[in-house]
């Protein structure tokens, strides 16, 4: 491992669902992983593999009911967010860990004007004046490219790619140390995405943040990742740098995703999908939550539950082909 | 924005006239005659055409609408009373701001209940005081309003011997009345406030604000129910409109000379030009009530203004009359 500090560490976080008419619903089950100080992670899986959950429960937003952390540390600053009372955690939500969230149509509030949704964070978490919180809103709209003279416009006069942008610039207004960054580029065309993307990257080198960023775009992970984390039904199958994944895949799962998409310089006319669908979360096979769909499934794979295995430094496999 | 109040005031115009059309209507397919009301039948057919003569009750219905109409717009003029040969326009004046006033106290006291309490409930979902408030809106929305005025006073005035009984002479004449209206109508703002409260609490903006660091009291305040006040403003501007359309029952129970007993009093003699100002008049102040409410909206919420200053724009480019 290298040497780098910790910043956030997610200790065997299990969180459920009860819900009246699908039963409990097992979305994270033993999740652990760490974000080091300064560094992207990318935590990438299928619709519904429980990644927004996990980047809720850091902020302490879980919808409850039905959601329900069982048990697992959330450790910040040496400190169990889990355990935080929620006075402590509004102070954390904002100003320590800010998250952008998936839909940028929906996340800002209609009847409120933009550059006071921002200012409305800032004057939150700093000690500044009304009129002080206002200047710095409009100075982070001029970051994120919005001329100042829209502050006073409202989120339906914007395009979604700056709705996105002014989402973006209220998280990072109070100079986060952790950005949440959910699906922020899922909902908008490619074009906004490569801005959206570099304005991200160019933020994050200047203010220092780590970012924990949740996609199932493989090519926005390669563009902005140092770490990726597969998580597959409610588990991290495979973690490791960019390198170890993408050149050194471990899991079939992992494998499954790449040849789902098609390559550059590939010759095939088809493309290979994962066959099957993911399992449902209220009834997951008891070991290798991958083994109904996996190709190279084998009796072990139904009888014991595979370990994390680490192939190499920092890069872990939940396979048993790769325990050997 | 002008422009827009303009054409809304031009629009209670059909409205208006609808419904003195309506009530001209209902007074031609009524049986019976006024003349005999008011003279007594056994009066000579002569002395009864011309009592009717001077009421223009002789002509042809069209010909009485015109006339009336003519009055009333170049003079202002309501007509004469048949009972009390007075002019309505002078009980119209006495009568209005009784009304007027009941009803907007009443609408007062109904979304100061009615609105901290919806929001109470829609914060409480499923909770005991959820359904204690769900409870109580329901019954007051099932409870015939005479049936409470009634039991009100009986509580009150009779056995408790707090508040007067009937009238409007002082300030405590008035709590009773006022309480009563207003708590029945609040029930509905209740109902209303609390699914549009819902509707907004699971929203993602909410998600968001949460996200920033701010605190509940202050996503209710400002994130939720800003984004809920346009239904809030509807309901408000209906049940005021309701409350001033209701005021007949209440008024009867309480023995109050506002509008509403001028109204049942003119169906009771067939007093047609007392019943014609009356439901005119109220049919006007609705219509003002519902402009308010509708440019209340563009207050409440940017999208709604937008959609005006927007017409306007594109009303140049396109060349289309909005």
């Amino acid at each position: 491992m290298d040497e780098k500090k910790n910043i956030l560490s997610i200790k065997d976080l299990s969180v459920h669902y009860f819900t009246v008419d699908m039963g409990e619903c097992h979305a994270v089950n033993h999740v652990s992983f760490d974000l080091g100080e300064g560094e992207t992670l990318g935590l990438v899986g299928e619709t519904g593999a429980g990644k927004t959950t996990i980047a809720l429960s850091i902020l302490g937003l879980l919808q409850s009911p039905p959601g329900r952390i069982l048990n697992g540390e959330i450790f910040y600053k040496g400190e169990d967010l889990l355990k935080k009372s929620e006075a402590k955690m509004r102070e954390i939500r904002g100003e320590e860990i800010a998250m952008v969230f998936q839909d940028p149509m929906t996340a800002l509030n209609p009847v409120d004007r933009v550059g006071d949704q921002i200012a409305e964070m800032i004057y939150l978490h700093q000690k500044v004046s009304r009129a002080e919180a206002m200047e710095k809103a409009a100075e982070m709209l001029e970051l994120v490219g919005i001329s100042r003279d829209r502050y006073r416009e409202f989120p339906h006069q914007f395009s979604g790619g700056m709705k996105q942008r002014v989402i973006i610039a209220m998280a990072l207004s109070c100079s986060p140390k952790i950005l949440l960054a959910d699906e922020p580029t899922t909902a908008l065309d490619v074009t906004i995405q490569a801005q959206v993307l570099d304005m991200m990257n160019e933020l994050k080198k200047n203010l220092g943040t780590s970012v924990i960023l949740i996609t199932h775009d493989l090519g926005v992970v390669a563009q902005m990742c140092n770490r990726v984390a597969i998580v597959y039904a409610g588990e991290i199958v495979e973690i490791g740098t960019v390198e170890d994944i993408f050149d050194h895949t471990g899991h079939p799962y992992t494998k499954g995703l790449f040849t789902s998409l098609p390559g550059y310089d590939d010759t095939s006319k088809r493309l290979k999908p994962i066959q099957g669908l993911m399992p449902d979360p209220a009834n997951l096979p008891p070991h290798c939550k991958f083994a109904p769909r996996c190709e190279h499934c084998c009796e072990m794979c139904e009888q014991r539950t595979p370990e994390f295995t680490e192939v190499s430094p920092g890069h872990f496999v939940r396979c048993h082909l790769a325990e050997k | 924005m002008g422009k827009y109040i303009f054409k809304r005031i031009l629009m209670m115009i059909p409205v208006l006239i609808g419904v003195s059309i309506l009530v001209f209507l209902i007074q031609a397919f009524t049986p019976g005659d006024p003349a005999d009301l008011v003279l007594g039948a056994q009066q000579s057919e002569e002395t009864k055409y011309i009592w009717r003569d001077k009421y223009d009750l002789n002509d042809n219905i069209v010909v009485q609408y015109g006339k009336y109409m003519y009055r009333l717009v170049t003079k202002g003029d309501f007509g004469t009373s048949y009972i009390t040969g007075t002019s309505v326009n002078s009980d119209l004046a006495r009568r209005l701001p009784i009304s007027l006033t009941l009803a907007a106290l009443a609408t007062v006291v109904a979304a100061l209940i009615g609105v901290p309490l919806g929001i109470l409930s829609a914060k409480y979902r499923g909770k005991w005081i959820d359904a204690l408030c769900r409870v109580i809106s329901i019954v007051g929305i099932s409870l015939p309003i005479f049936w409470f005025a009634f039991l009100a006073i009986m509580l009150f005035s009779v056995n408790l011997r707090w508040l007067p009984v009937s009238g409007l002479k002082t300030a405590k004449h008035w709590i009773l009345p006022v309480l009563v209206t207003g708590i029945l109508s609040s029930a509905s703002i209740m109902r209303i406030t609390r699914s549009s409260v819902l509707d907004n609490i699971s929203q993602d903006f909410v998600r968001t604000a949460r996200a920033k660091g701010q605190k509940e009291s202050k996503i209710m305040s400002h994130h939720i129910l800003r984004n809920s006040m346009i239904n809030i403003a509807n309901i408000i501007g209906a049940q005021f409109g309701n409350n001033l359309g209701g005021t007949a029952v209440i008024e009867t129970c309480f023995v109050i000379t506002g509008l509403g007993t001028m109204m049942v009093s003119a169906i009771n003699n067939r007093d047609y030009t007392s019943l014609r100002a009356s439901v005119l008049v109220v049919a006007l102040a609705i219509s003002v009530i519902n402009l308010i409410v509708d440019l209340s909206f563009c207050l409440i919420d940017p999208r709604v203004k937008a959609q005006y200053t927007a017409g306007k724009k594109k009303k140049k480019k396109e060349g289309k009359v909005a």
